[in-house]
Formats: structure tokens, sequence, C-alpha cells
């Protein structure tokens, strides 16, 4: 089964409409689903982890 | 309606929470975006309802309506409500609504934590407003906190440093969930540079605030400990340094300005392409330009403290790096002209805030520029021209592109046309208000009076009146606003998915109003 799916951001394209299977649209969600959540944790963390340490920097920063 | 528009309504899942417990529990992107802009609304009025407060005292000259004690109570509440409380979240509000309708996500990256960011904000609200009822009143010494005033005073100057470190973990876990969303969670095939420029300005600024706000919390941190627990951070008595605080809360302070000014030229880069029926000019330097800004906005801190006293090697580097800013900044404004030019240009109440925006902003950006200049900062430091400056930034440039942006996706989020007459009635009030309030305070300013004073000299007295005319012109007119909020929300013609017949982007495949659920099935850009 073929679904359409709307270019959206035509004038960034050429084609208005595109074409692309069922099943390939899915599974490439379920791949990219799998992928996104170890990625966002991962990104969370790296920002969590910067903004710790720019607090502490700028406290003992102080110290001195 | 587009096929994948369809779709989407059919992924709409049934569940659809009612009731009061919905919006306390919600992990919804478009609910905790409405309830950042309601929060934000209300905070605009009580913040607003001070301005009026300190406008109507300074009607004429004398002590009329307050003490001083209140008075410096009302400015510095009015500084930090109006910044933490409303511009903020407001823009926060569009960024969780619009963000993830733009990217093609279904929701934010962390639901759960984005409740959490919105529902720590009104208990830093009530820390902020009930500080008035505690003895000695609320804070007075300025917004920027400045020590040794700030160790000094009450239990409200506690209560304002949690509600600092309160709001500043709000927005970090905001923009922790933004740049997340960004970076992971986009549509297949929406590359960085396919993104819409208030995408990236979001991006953008989301990382200038995860740089600064723990810079500020450390700051305010050492406040409280100078406060309660002995240590001499910023206690010259003890060997401390009063001016370190202003060096920390500068390098906070000034990227703070951009992130009250991106989202607002993404915003201003979404509606006036749409309205212009022309693809923005120059996307990419637009990017590139929004990336210097938020750069340079790291380099330039020290150019609010050339009255303290710097060497002159010291006042010449941030004087030019000021200076520097002027050009991406003068990009931006170039791109948005050159967009309008000779496009088929309709003047809808978005696309006429928008313009007042590039116009008014400009004003306000090149007063900036004369008081980067030094020797004539020296001259101007604290008084009114500065606060004519910022106001010219903060109102028409920040306060106008979150109507402007209200204006262009309230028939998107309510399903229904706000109501055109009344919009541009408020326009027009709010434009013409806003510069009978401000523009005299450049003469003001430039005539010697000092700001965060409840009384003056004669000679100031017509251009204060004046002032004051018109921010109760723009106060009020500020009611038109709400009035169409709720008439959009209750009913009236309904928009289509399109809305705006210029408008692009993921957004407007998606029906009107958006369904509580989109993006389930992410869609494919090319």
């Amino acid at each position: 089964m073929d679904r359409t799916v709307t270019c959206a951001l035509s004038h960034l394209c050429d084609c208005p409409t595109c074409q692309i299977t069922q099943e390939a649209f899915t599974e490439m969600n379920r791949t990219n689903n799998m992928a996104s959540n170890y990625k966002k944790y991962r990104t969370a963390i790296l920002l969590g982890l910067l903004a710790l340490g720019l607090f502490l920097f700028t406290v003992f920063s102080g110290l001195h | 309606m587009s096929d994948a528009a369809h779709a989407h309504a059919h992924d709409d899942h049934s569940h659809h929470p009612t009731g009061l417990m919905r919006w306390v529990k919600t992990t919804n992107h478009k609910d905790i975006g409405t309830m950042y802009l309601m929060f934000a609304l209300i905070m605009l009025f009580s913040a607003g309802t001070m301005a009026l407060l300190i406008r109507a005292e300074l009607f004429q000259p004398g002590l009329q309506l307050t003490n001083p004690e209140f008075f410096n109570q009302l400015t510095t509440m009015h500084g930090l409500i109006m910044i933490f409380g409303a511009i903020m979240p407001a823009f926060t509000g569009f960024a969780n609504w619009q963000v993830p309708l733009m990217v093609g996500a279904p929701d934010m990256a962390f639901p759960r934590m984005n409740n959490w960011s919105f529902w720590i904000l009104p208990v830093a609200a009530i820390f902020l407003l009930g500080s008035f009822f505690l003895p000695g009143g609320a804070v007075a010494g300025g917004w920027t906190m400045y020590p040794p005033l700030f160790i000094q005073g009450g239990i409200s100057y506690d209560l304002t440093i949690l509600a600092v470190h309160i709001m500043g973990l709000s927005s970090i876990m905001g923009s922790i969930n933004i740049i997340t969303t960004i970076l992971n969670m986009r549509a297949p095939g929406l590359t960085l540079m396919k993104m819409p420029l208030f995408v990236w300005t979001w991006l953008i600024t989301a990382y200038l605030l995860i740089a600064t706000m723990p810079v500020l919390a450390g700051a305010v941190t050492m406040l409280l400990t100078d406060r309660n627990f002995g240590t001499h951070f910023f206690n010259a008595a003890g060997g401390g340094d009063p001016v370190m605080f202003q060096h920390i809360f500068w390098f906070f302070g000034h990227p703070e300005v951009y992130i009250l000014i991106l989202p607002a030229f993404g915003i201003v880069s979404q509606i006036i392409p749409t309205f212009a029926r022309k693809p923005l000019f120059g996307y990419a330097s637009m990017v590139y330009a929004t990336s210097s800004i938020a750069v340079l906005s790291f380099i330039v801190w020290a150019h609010h403290m050339f009255a303290v006293g710097m060497p002159v090697t010291g006042q010449l580097f941030f004087m030019f790096s000021t200076m520097l800013i002027a050009v991406p900044t003068g990009v931006k404004v170039f791109n948005w002209v050159a967009t309008m030019w000779k496009g088929s240009m309709t003047f809808e109440t978005p696309m006429l805030f928008a313009i007042a925006f590039v116009c008014l902003f400009t004003v306000g950006g090149f007063s900036g520029l004369v008081l980067a200049i030094a020797p004539v900062d020296i001259q101007l430091q604290d008084t009114y021209y500065v606060v004519a400056h910022f106001h010219y930034v903060l109102v028409s440039g920040a306060l106008f592109s979150i109507f402007a942006g209200v204006y262009y996706w309230l028939p998107k989020w309510t399903g229904h046309m706000y109501d055109e007459t009344l919009g541009k009635w408020h326009f027009w009030l709010s434009t013409i208000g806003m510069n009978i309030v401000f523009f005299p305070m450049h003469f003001l300013g430039l005539a010697g009076m000092p700001r965060r004073i409840p009384d003056y000299a004669l000679q100031f007295t017509e251009f204060n009146q004046i002032a004051t005319v018109g921010a109760f012109i723009f106060g009020f007119s500020q009611l038109i606003f709400v009035v169409v909020i709720m008439k959009a929300i209750k009913g009236g013609q309904k928009a289509t998915s399109q809305v705006w017949e210029g408008a692009e982007g993921l957004e407007w495949t998606v029906p009107s109003p958006a369904p509580y659920h989109t993006f389930v099935t992410a869609p494919l850009v090319r």
C-alpha cells in the first residue's frame, strides 16, 4: 500500500508530493525511534552535565 | 487538507483528558505550551500594572502615590517579572507549541520533564509576587540584584534568590528538552539547514540558556551564602569583591538579552515570508547571523559596566565587540526587508506587528550602538536613555513579536480566525502608545534624568507627562488583545489547515485546531 506524504517545505524541494511505501515508512520509524531514544538521553545527559559544570565552575571561581 | 494531514487526523488518539487534572498532569506539548502562554499573559498584566503605577507616580514631580521604597520595589519587580515571568515563558510557550509541529515530532523529547518545567514556574511567581506582603516589602535593589544592597535586605531577598533559582532550573530543563527534540526527533529528511528559522533561533537560544543560566544560579547562590552562611564572596568588608558579582551577572545578563530577542527573530522570520508570499531572503545567512550574535553575546558583557571602571584596553575591546554585533543584526534586518521587497504583501495583524518589529527594534538597536560608545555611555549610564533603549528592544522587539506570533498561530491553536478589526485596533493603539511612552525617554535621558527615582526636577515634567499618557494608552490597549484571544477560543470563522495563503511548513499540514496528538507517524520531508 502506498502512502502519500506531502512534502511540506515545498520551497526547499522540487517535488510537491512524494511516494513512499507504508512498510518502508513503518520500518524507518521503528529504527529511528530506537536510535533516537538512545541519542536523546545521551544529548540530555551531556547538556545537563554541561549546565552543572558551569554552575560549579562559577561558584568555585568565586572561592578564589 | 493534504493526505498527510488526513493521516495525522486519523492517527489522533481518542484519549483526550478533561478537567483540572488534565492541566496539572498533562505531558502534551500543546497543553503545556498553552499553559506557558497563559502564565506569561497573567505575568504580563501583573508587571504591566506595576509599570502603570510607576508611570502614574512619575506623571508629575513630587511623591503622589508611592513612597521611594515602594517605588523601587515596583521597578525591581516589574523588571524581574517581565523578563523571567512574561517574555521568557511566552517564548517557551511558542517553542512548546510550535517546535514539535515544525519538526514533525509527536511531542517534546521528555514530556514529563516538560510538565515539571512549567509547574515550578508558578511557585517562583508566587514567591516573587508574595514578597510584596512580607515585612519590608518586595526586593528593591533592581532586577540586577547587585550587592551590597542585595546582601542587606530582608526575607524577600532570600525568596527572590530562590525564585531565580527555580526559574533558572525551569529554563535549563526546558532548554534540554528543546535541544534534544530538535537534534533527535526531526522528521526524516528535515535536515538542519531545512529547519524553519523559528526552530533554528530556538535551538541557539536553548544553548544560550544552558550556558548562562547556571552562571546566574552560581552568582545568586553566592549571594545566598553571603546573606545566610557568613561567606564573603561579594562583601568587601570580608575581603570579597562586589564588582565580581557585576561581571558574573552580566556574563549571564547580556546573553539573556539575546535569549529574549532571538526567538523574536525566529517568529518574524516565519511571518514576513508568509505575508510577502516569498521565501525568506538569505536563509543560510540568517542562520549564520543568529549563530554569530549568540557567540558575540558572550564577549560583550562589560559594556554594562563602563561606569564601574576598567582599563582603556578593556573599554576598547568591549566597545568594539559590542559594535560588531550590529553586523549580523544588520544582515537580519536587510534580509527581512529584502524578503518584503517586491513581494505580494498583505497587511494582516501578524504582518503589521512584524513590520513594526523590524522598524522599532532597529531604533532600539541604534540607541544600543550609541550606548556602546564608552565615553557616551559614561554620560548616559543610569539615565532614561537606557530605559528608552531597552524598552525599544524588549517591547517593540520581544513583546511585539509575541503579539505577532500569537495572531499568526492562534487560528492553528484554536481552530478559529481571530477578529481582524480588533487585531488592527490592538496593533495601532499599541504601536502609537508604545512610541508615546518610550520615545520621549530618549530626550529625558539625554537631559540627564536618572532612572529608578520616584521624584524628579521640574524641567523633566512635560516629557514625563507625555510618557505617562502613552503608558496608559499602551497598557489599556492590551485588554483588546485579551478580548481577541477569548473570542478566538470561544468561536468565530473556522480556520483552514493552511490558514494563511503564503504559509509553508509542517505545522500547516495538520488540521486547525491542531489535533491533540500530531505526527504520531513521522512525516517525510524532501
